[in-house]
């Protein structure tokens, strides 16, 4: 016969009794002391899973608990009606466990981040309906006609021409090409979910000749055919519903702590797009009989734009300032790209 | 305003001795079995966090007890599923059904208030004695979906008076044993409190008035003279001001407000509630509560989420630490209820839908 030390509460009174609990092969479990003498059948206790350091207990039918005072291997006298959870409390509170606890759990969020949650926003967009996307950017250009665009500077006659040369490229594409004025945008063109897309003045004017601009259209048809924008749409929802799961039940006032590292998902999905509207471009105007290298070039002199704005930093803290920010920046460097793009079409 | 209840009373502190190394542990195992078994374990996961939150809780050399079945809690949590997929799909082919089910659920907010409840008080244990909660559903009708369509109605004048009937529900409809926890009237109080919050904003908007323009004003001039020259001068004086000035306010107000109902409202509960002559006292204070959020959040953001376990600890030692019971005579004499069951479904949901019972 063993016995322990414990507290004893009998479920109808807070009273707290202190007893002996004793285990015997023959008699089962005693408790006695403080005016009480009972017995139970061991078959019939329900010995609490062991959380941390707490104090074991265990609940009786009667609805009566025992709290152990000291240590007490409980396990190797009861019944073992959790196995499982003896041993989960093993790895809770071993650090040779929880380090490649630790480690399994950044594996499999990195993974998760890096091509589960990518592969299956684009499952999921794909098995929707075409509408779903459109459906996304249908007031977008309103919107930013207000807040950011002025209608075009450029003469109607070469937009004409310009439209005229991307129908060609387009094909049997049902997109509408937009050309706007923008203060705050220079050279850029962007393609909205709903199959517009718009280039500035400033895009066209830096184009040194119309293949360059073709080249830009065959990336924003890219990221419109590959429906990036209803991807973006799954992928962020996908990533916070993960950070939830990360985080538990954290109260509001830290959500905004949540929010980082989506915001950081998001830029490097972002350049997941950009890449692969690259790669699209290359494809397609291969397939048309055009020099994809004109995407480089226009690309190349994108960033020089950007660079003659932000002077008085010499070229080569430029170079590792681009390379040290990647993870921070919506689009790869652009030294990357082109090399990628260069690369790509060197191989057809 | 102490009685003579309070003046022979015996002061007991409740004490929270849960680390965040112990915690740690638990934590990153409950991830690694919630990720291996998608999203099964989770339930468990959630008995094993309050098991250790409420074990590490301790009053008058006992400690708290949650008591609830995983499997119950899974049960629940796979019907909400179904239920907000249903939502999700029928929403999105037939429009119409999203304020449908909006409504159904506005109907069903008290039941589910009510149920939650039971669930979270039936599984909360003191000396192996029980808390439990009155099933008043007329009652929670009235506060969760006859003030919760009277206030907008009010323009949020009856906010405050809200905020404290929903306390007072929750409080006068939960029991210790057989003993019930009575809040007196309090309306008052809240709206003291919501006007020092109203008093934050406004303060803050008349100090950012007058600072910023003074600070940005020459900033501006360098980077952007042309814009400033468009200007009238009465708009000039205010217009590029109005947004951050309001913003900032915002800013302020949702960082200070935040730990300061949470402060306040608990502090002024506590000090108020009786359960059979024994009473409370909390001393929350505001700025602490607020420097533990800040510091939490940067935290968490700098360690990549791996802190979150000692953010928990921290915030929950702080405030159960600063929570003492006044009690009347030794605690011995509670009496147990009848036992009845719970199920775990109204308890999940209101999980999943964020309905804040604040207790």
């Amino acid at each position: 016969m063993i016995s322990t030390r414990a507290y004893y509460y009998d479920g109808k009174s807070s009273r707290r009794y202190l007893v002996e609990l004793s285990l015997d092969a023959g008699t089962g479990i005693k408790i006695t002391g403080d005016g009480v003498s009972v017995n139970y059948d061991p078959s019939q206790v329900k010995v609490a899973a062991a959380v941390g350091s707490q104090a074991r207990a265990v609940y009786f039918p009667d609805d009566a608990k025992c709290e152990l005072i000291d240590d007490f291997p409980l396990e190797d006298h009861l019944p073992k009606n959790n196995p499982v959870f003896s041993f989960i409390h093993r790895l809770e509170n071993r650090w040779r466990y929880l380090v490649p606890s630790l480690v399994i759990v950044v594996a499999s969020f990195w993974a998760g981040f890096e091509y589960g949650v990518p592969a299956l926003a684009r499952q999921a967009a794909f098995i929707l309906p075409e509408e779903t996307s459109s459906r996304l950017g249908e007031d977008t250009l309103a919107f930013l006609d207000k807040a950011l665009f002025k209608p075009s500077q450029l003469e109607t006659k070469r937009i004409a021409q310009l439209q005229e040369r991307f129908r060609y490229m387009m094909a049997d594409r049902q997109y509408q090409i937009e050309f706007r004025s923008s203060e705050k945008m220079q050279a850029n063109a962007l393609a909205l979910p709903s199959g517009v897309i718009v280039f500035t003045d400033g895009m066209v004017e830096l184009a040194s000749d119309d293949e360059e601009l073709l080249a830009v259209l065959a990336h924003e048809i890219g990221h419109i055919e590959e429906r990036h924008g209803l991807r973006q749409v799954i992928q962020n929802s996908m990533t916070a519903v993960l950070m939830i799961l990360v985080a538990g039940d954290i109260t509001s006032a830290s959500s905004f702590a949540a929010t980082l590292p989506v915001m950081l998902m998001q830029m490097k999905f972002s350049r997941q797009f950009e890449s692969e509207a690259d790669d699209f471009a290359v494809h397609l105007l291969l397939k048309q009989g055009l020099d994809p290298g004109k995407l480089a070039t226009i690309l190349g002199r994108m960033a020089e734009q950007v660079d003659d704005e932000t002077d008085n930093e010499n070229e080569a803290d430029k170079k590792e300032d681009s390379a040290s920010i990647d993870f921070l920046s919506t689009h790869p460097a652009t030294q990357e790209r082109i090399a990628k793009i260069n690369a790509a079409s060197l191989d057809q | 305003m102490k009685n003579i209840a309070t003046i022979s009373s015996k002061e007991l502190p409740f004490e929270f001795n849960g680390t965040s190394r112990e915690f740690f542990g638990i934590w990153i195992v409950n991830i690694l079995l919630t990720v291996l078994t998608l999203g099964f374990y989770s339930p468990w996961a959630k008995v094993r966090t309050k098991r250790y939150f409420y074990g590490s809780t301790v009053l008058d050399n006992a400690s708290f007890d949650y008591l609830a079945d995983p499997k119950v809690i899974l049960k629940g949590w796979i019907i909400v599923g179904v239920v907000l997929m249903a939502y999700n799909v029928g929403s999105n082919m037939l429009p119409v059904l999203g304020p449908v089910f909006m409504l159904v659920f506005l109907l069903l907010m008290p039941w589910l208030v009510v149920r939650a409840m039971c669930f979270r008080m039936r599984n909360t244990a003191w000396r192996n004695i029980r808390f439990s909660f009155e099933k008043d559903y007329r009652e929670a009708t009235k506060v969760f979906v006859g003030f919760a369509v009277l206030v907008p109605l009010s323009f949020g004048l009856l906010m405050p008076y809200f905020a404290y009937r929903k306390k007072k529900f929750l409080m006068n409809h939960a029991s210790f044993g057989q003993d019930q926890f009575e809040l007196p009237n309090m309306g008052r109080t809240f709206y003291e409190i919501y006007l020092v919050l109203a008093m934050i904003f406004f303060g803050s908007i008349m100090v950012l008035a007058f600072v910023l323009p003074e600070v940005m004003s020459p900033l501006m001039m360098k980077v952007n003279p042309s814009a400033m020259n468009h200007l009238s001068e009465p708009a000039r004086q205010v217009m590029p001001w109005a947004l951050p000035v309001v913003a900032g306010a915002f800013f302020i107000t949702i960082v200070i407000s935040y730990p300061y109902l949470q402060a306040s409202i608990s502090n002024a509960i506590w000090n108020n509630v009786r359960i059979a002559d024994n009473r409370f006292n909390s001393t929350l204070s505001t700025w602490k509560l607020m420097w533990i959020y800040q510091t939490n959040t940067l935290a968490i953001m700098f360690s990549f989420g791996l802190l979150v376990p000692w953010t928990m600890i921290r915030l929950a030692r702080y405030r159960i630490d600063n929570l003492t019971l006044l009690a009347a005579s030794e605690l011995e004499g509670f009496v147990a209820r009848a036992t009845q069951h719970e199920n775990a479904l109204a308890d999940e949901a209101s999980d999943v839908f964020d309905v804040d019972l604040g207790l």
